[in-house]
């Protein structure tokens, strides 16, 4: 490593330091938008598709936890509009030149829902719990020291540069959520729920529905113009929010119809034409929500031999898998991050979509295949999923291949997931870990993830390559490397991303439809 | 689940008969029992003749004919990944009425076994009703659905699952039986002849269990393909492509406001096979055993 | 009679063992893990090892069985792995809502059946009769869940009539409170409305043909006097009949009709546990269910007792 490598990092969040501190200026003295109090309503309800296994965002890696407990929690940086970190409970960052040392201002003034002032004593409880039970604790690995010099300033040295340390920091796969120091003993799942953030947890009735109201101790954060990300200025304007968890889509659906419900998430495709011309709903359009494909195991036969795996790949046709699969909500490209993320790139793109059954029939007979049995497992809690091994596994046969599909609830299907004897392609969709960086779908091929049961050294060293890589460029190049490979080697079969359709009330103004619906800066009208 | 008797339509009494009707005669000339054969007879046409009647494979797509309301081409209309419904429906009728006659004979021999053993041999009686009181104890979709998930989710298993469910519910029925016979005065001549327990059972009892027993069985298949139909709904039956009629309610449970026809078909169809084999359990038991009037199952 | 209640209630204490063996074993064969599912698809193996921990998944069967009986004892059935909370209050929560729900569809199923019943067995072999007894054979034939979906899309979609599904307490909104249970109630009530409305008629016709029936109606008692004098009184044995029968069809069938109309009840909570691999509240659940339906069909038998002294206790 070069010293030029090294300080080119340091720079940069230095200059985002300053930014920010500029930006403190710029947007502080902004007073809020005008006519608050016609603004402010009692209540709103939210349509939420899945009930979260815990509320404890260190012990969770369900979309439906982050659902709710991104309303009720704060990290200390996060992720901006554009997946770029920025500081949240932190104030500013330094990075020492040799790169071992975090130094971290917190903002002062700040309170959790119970009425104690947020300290540096806080924020390190928090890392500590996260290092004992946190799902992805592996992210702080690298710290060797942390501590507090004053309630406002927190430390954390590595010992050895990280260049992706902060952006890993920032992740909200399991989120590193800021809890005061006295909860940092709960064994996992057992938290309660205090956070800093603009809502406080009421109640939960399971089943039923997750109940935050207005957090009035909240401060609302003026270095933004409004949401970025999971952070920015956040403004709560209802006094309750429910959380309905209606797992059927068509209730949902039908909620929203009525008016039970302001917001839902998940809008099917099919009601979304339908809807299209509603006055009293409006369908927001997320795209890049999900990377529909599927893992192949190297280890069972048949897919142990990569020209059985080739046929496979190259049998497929991704549009009638995507439009049967998502109702026609999906854009097709090859590509393991999305579109517009940093580190996107189209290597391998010849390999996708090929859709030439009679070629895969020729390279099957070829691999001198004999008809053993091809074990695809899929789940039906999520529908795509479930919809797509049914149309593969058509494409499949068509090509001579003997298919079987296993259906599970997706608790089984990932337990299977682990038994290299169980399966040949097992399908699932990738949403957060695609959108945050290219780190989620590495770490799930190499040692010791592996989900195709077969080490590969030269991803291994690719990945060694990334998080060491010292500029951006750098690590984008072995990214596309990566990406490559697997499709060379037949790893992962993508099939297309998925748009994910939010609905909301015509009357509810300020939604900006997200990753995880955010509620903060959102008001009904009328 | 009961099954409770009409005594008002009981058999029309053939007029002018000599002597008394054959159980042919008396099951023919029961209008209900008629009725439910015809539905039941017809579904099995249906079931036994699905790949000469299908229109297209059950499970051949068509990407570009989603969503086909019903036409010449496609009488019941394609589902939404454009299979044909009518093929499936015909094919659903085949899987569906497998598993219920499977449950059925498997509930027929191990329920026989146990309400023979328990009602016959005095010392069985206790732990054997016992077990079954467990069993029944147990809402019945539940626990079908608890051992599904843990058996893994294919038609055999589904079969297993009922199977064990419905068991205490046949055993019942045969050990009342037995009971009753139990005490006849023939079956204390046998015995006091020597004649072994076994051979008591098989030449004495069994023959006496078959009536009540055949009832409690065509209602049992017909609250198999209801059961099947709830498992396959929540995703522990028969798993996908199969053409079952639950497998269909529940993909077509997404398009239920846009595609209501992919739901109202197969559950017609499990409406209607069910009414037919209800039918034929009362007109059965009118038959066969008219003194069976209140067997809660 | 104290005897009988006693000797029933001996019986019930090896049902109810055998009961808890049979669910926790059951459990035991899932192939699910709550822990895998709780770590998420790219946990590593030390991941979800470290969860199983926490959980307290590690621990040997028969150890986890050991401390399960142990807190039976103390009237503690363990904490929910999902629900963060003791299952007892996991039941609590849910119990009344179920009891809401079975109560309502127990309510239509006498208002409906009885009635049903009782005209078809006057007007027997007239069109009313044959009108009731097609109606009580689709009741029985019917998949409940596949005529909720039908009933939820044309009064909850497209007549905009009924809320499409979910709940709400009593407390909060009493009329909102009636029209949640409405279409879920009448789904679970159709089956059992059509048991009642055969085993009445049923029971009714045999009644009618009594002697002194027959002698009542001879000595010119007005007809619907002499129904309510006698006959009556003989129908309440197979309507307790089924109810008692009801209360385990109806906790069985809310496990599918609280999943399609998204009711917080006792039988989508058993599900939703059976589908996350919630061991304790699977074990908890299914023991606290079969012991309402022993207790519930002991009540029936007393019930009857006291209805009917012919009854005979010796056997069953």
């Amino acid at each position: 490593m070069t010293a030029r490598n090294t300080t080119a990092p340091r720079r940069r969040n230095l200059v985002r330091g300053v930014i920010t501190g500029l930006s403190i200026v710029v947007f502080g003295i902004l007073s809020p938008p005008a006519a608050l109090a016609q603004k402010h309503s009692a209540m709103l309800a939210i349509g939420q598709e899945a009930t979260p296994p815990t509320l404890d965002p260190h012990f969770s890696t369900s979309v439906a936890t982050r659902n709710v407990a991104m309303h009720i929690f704060e990290q200390l940086v996060t992720r901006d509009e554009n997946n770029q970190v920025i500081p949240e409970l932190a104030d500013s960052w330094q990075i020492s030149p040799d790169q071992l040392t975090y130094t971290f201002k917190i903002r002062t003034g700040l309170k959790f829902h119970n009425g104690k002032e947020l300290t540096s004593a806080d924020i390190k409880a928090s890392f500590e719990r996260y290092q004992r039970i946190g799902l992805a604790r592996v992210t702080l690995a690298p710290v060797v020291a942390m501590t507090t010099p004053d309630a406002a300033t927190f430390v954390i040295k590595v010992n050895k540069p990280q260049p992706v340390f902060l952006e890993e920091l920032s992740a909200f796969v399991v989120p590193i959520a800021i809890i005061p120091a006295e909860q940092a003993d709960k064994e996992g799942g057992k938290l309660d729920l205090i956070g800093t953030g603009p809502m406080q947890f009421v109640e939960w009735v399971p089943d039923s529905h997750i109940r935050l109201k207005r957090f009035d101790g909240y401060k609302p954060d003026t270095r933004y113009k409004g949401s970025e990300g999971f952070g920015g200025r956040k403004q709560v304007w209802f006094d309750t929010v429910d959380f309905k968890i209606v797992k059927e889509p068509s209730a949902r659906v039908a909620g929203l119809e009525s008016g039970q419900l302001q917001i839902i998430e998940d809008l099917p495709a099919e009601s979304a034409k339908r809807l299209a011309g509603n006055k009293n709903i409006v369908i927001y359009d997320l795209k890049n929500f999900w990377l529909h494909g599927a893992w192949v195991n190297f280890a069972r036969p048949p897919t142990n031999d990569l020209r059985v795996r080739r046929a496979i790949q190259i049998a497929l046709d991704m549009e009638e898998i995507m439009e049967i699969a998502t109702d026609g909500a999906y854009t097709l490209q090859p590509g393991l991050q999305y579109p517009g993320n940093p580190y996107y790139v189209t290597n391998g793109a010849a390999l996708y979509n090929a859709k030439d059954p009679k070629k895969a029939a020729a390279l099957l007979k070829e691999a001198g295949y004999k008809g053993e049995e091809l074990v695809i497992i899929t789940n039906s809690s999520y529908q795509s999923m479930y919809k797509a091994a049914q149309v593969v596994a058509e494409q499949l046969k068509a090509i001579g291949l003997k298919v079987r599909v296993d259906v599970f609830d997706w608790g089984t299907a990932m337990k299977h997931r682990r038994d290299k004897d169980a399966w040949n392609l097992w399908f699932t969709g990738q949403g957060t870990g695609p959108s945050i960086g290219p780190f989620t779908a590495m770490k799930d091929v190499v040692s010791p993830q592996k989900n195709q049961f077969v080490a590969d050294p030269t991803l291994d060293g690719l990945f060694a390559e990334l998080v060491t890589g010292n500029s951006f460029e750098a690590r984008k190049a072995t990214f596309a490397k990566f990406q490559e490979r697997v499709y060379d080697q037949v790893l992962f079969l993508k099939f297309g991303d998925l748009i994910r359709k939010q609905a909301a009330r015509s009357n509810v103004k300020g939604f900006v439809p997200y990753r995880i619906p955010r509620l903060w800066n959102v008001w009904v009208e009328g | 689940m009961a099954s409770v008797d009409s005594v008002a339509l009981a058999p029309d009494e053939p007029a002018g008969a000599d002597r008394p009707p054959s159980l042919w005669q008396r099951l023919l000339g029961h209008r209900l029992f008629v009725t439910g054969a015809v539905i039941v007879v017809f579904m099995l046409l249906l079931a036994i003749f699905a790949d000469l009647i299908q229109i297209l494979p059950p499970e051949k797509m068509q990407v570009r004919l989603r969503f086909q309301t019903p036409s010449f081409s496609f009488p019941l209309g394609t589902d939404n990944y454009g299979r044909d419904i009518w093929s499936r429906l015909a094919h659903g009728a085949r899987l569906s009425m497998a598993i219920g006659f499977a449950v059925a004979l498997l509930t027929g021999i191990t329920g026989t076994a146990n309400g023979v053993f328990a009602g016959y041999f005095r010392r069985l009686d206790g732990p054997l009703m016992r077990l079954m009181d467990a069993l029944m104890a147990f809402p019945a979709i539940l626990l079908a659905i608890a051992i599904a998930a843990a058996l893994g989710p294919s038609a055999f298993n589904a079969v297993i699952a009922l199977s064990i469910v419905y068991t205490p519910r046949t055993a019942r029925v045969v050990r009342a039986t037995v009971l009753v016979v139990r005490e006849m005065d023939y079956v204390a001549a046998a015995k006091a002849c020597g004649a072994r327990d076994l051979w008591i059972v098989w030449r004495h009892v069994l023959p006496n269990s078959i009536a009540p027993l055949l009832v409690q069985l065509t209602f049992i298949f017909a609250y198999a393909i209801l059961a099947e139909a709830i498992l396959s709904f929540l995703g522990v039956g028969p798993p996908p492509p199969a053409p079952t009629w639950g497998n269909m309610i529940a993909e077509g449970k997404d398009y239920l406001r846009e595609a209501p026809l992919l739901c109202l078909f197969p559950g017609v169809a499990v409406a209607l096979i069910c009414l037919g084999l209800n039918l034929l359990g009362d007109g059965l038991r009118d038959v066969l055993d008219p003194r069976l009037r209140v067997q809660i199952g | 009679m104290p005897e009988f209640i006693l000797r029933r209630l001996l019986i019930a204490l090896p049902v109810l063992l055998l009961v808890s063996l049979i669910s926790a074993s059951i459990m035991e064969l899932v192939p699910g893990d709550p822990a895998v599912l709780i770590a998420g698809q790219s946990a590593s193996d030390a991941e979800i090892a470290m969860v199983r921990e926490q959980l307290g998944l590690n621990r040997p069967f028969v150890e986890r069985l050991g401390s399960w009986y142990a807190g039976i004892a103390r009237g503690d059935l363990g904490d929910s792995i999902l629900l963060n909370r003791p299952v007892t209050q996991a039941i609590a929560e849910r119990v009344p809502v179920t009891l809401a729900l079975a109560g309502f569809a127990l309510f239509l199923t006498v208002a409906i059946g009885l009635p049903c019943g009782i005209i078809a067995a006057v007007r027997a072999n007239t069109w009313v009769d044959q009108a009731v007894l097609t109606f009580a054979l689709i009741g029985v034939s019917v998949p409940n869940f596949w005529l909720s979906l039908m009933l939820i899309v044309l009064f909850g979609v497209m007549l905009d009539w009924l809320p499409a599904g979910g709940y709400v307490m009593f407390a909060d909104d009493p009329v909102g409170w009636v029209r949640c249970l409405i279409l879920p109630g009448l789904s679970l009530a159709l089956l059992q409305v059509g048991l009642l409305a055969r085993i009445s008629r049923a029971t009714m016709l045999e009644v009618l043909q009594q002697d002194y029936v027959r002698t009542a109606r001879a000595k010119g008692m007005p007809m619907w006097s002499v129904y309510g004098k006698h006959a009556l009184k003989n129908v309440m044995v197979p309507v307790i009949t089924v109810i008692g029968i009801s209360c385990g069809l109806l906790l069985s069938g809310s496990v599918v009709i609280e999943t399609v109309y998204s009711i917080p009840g006792m039988g989508r909570l058993l599900a939703s546990a059976v589908f996350g691999r919630d061991y304790p509240m699977i074990q908890g659940g299914l023991l606290v269910t079969a012991a309402v339906l022993v207790l519930l069909n002991l009540l029936v038998d007393v019930l009857y007792a006291l209805i009917d002294p012919r009854v005979r206790y010796g056997q069953r």
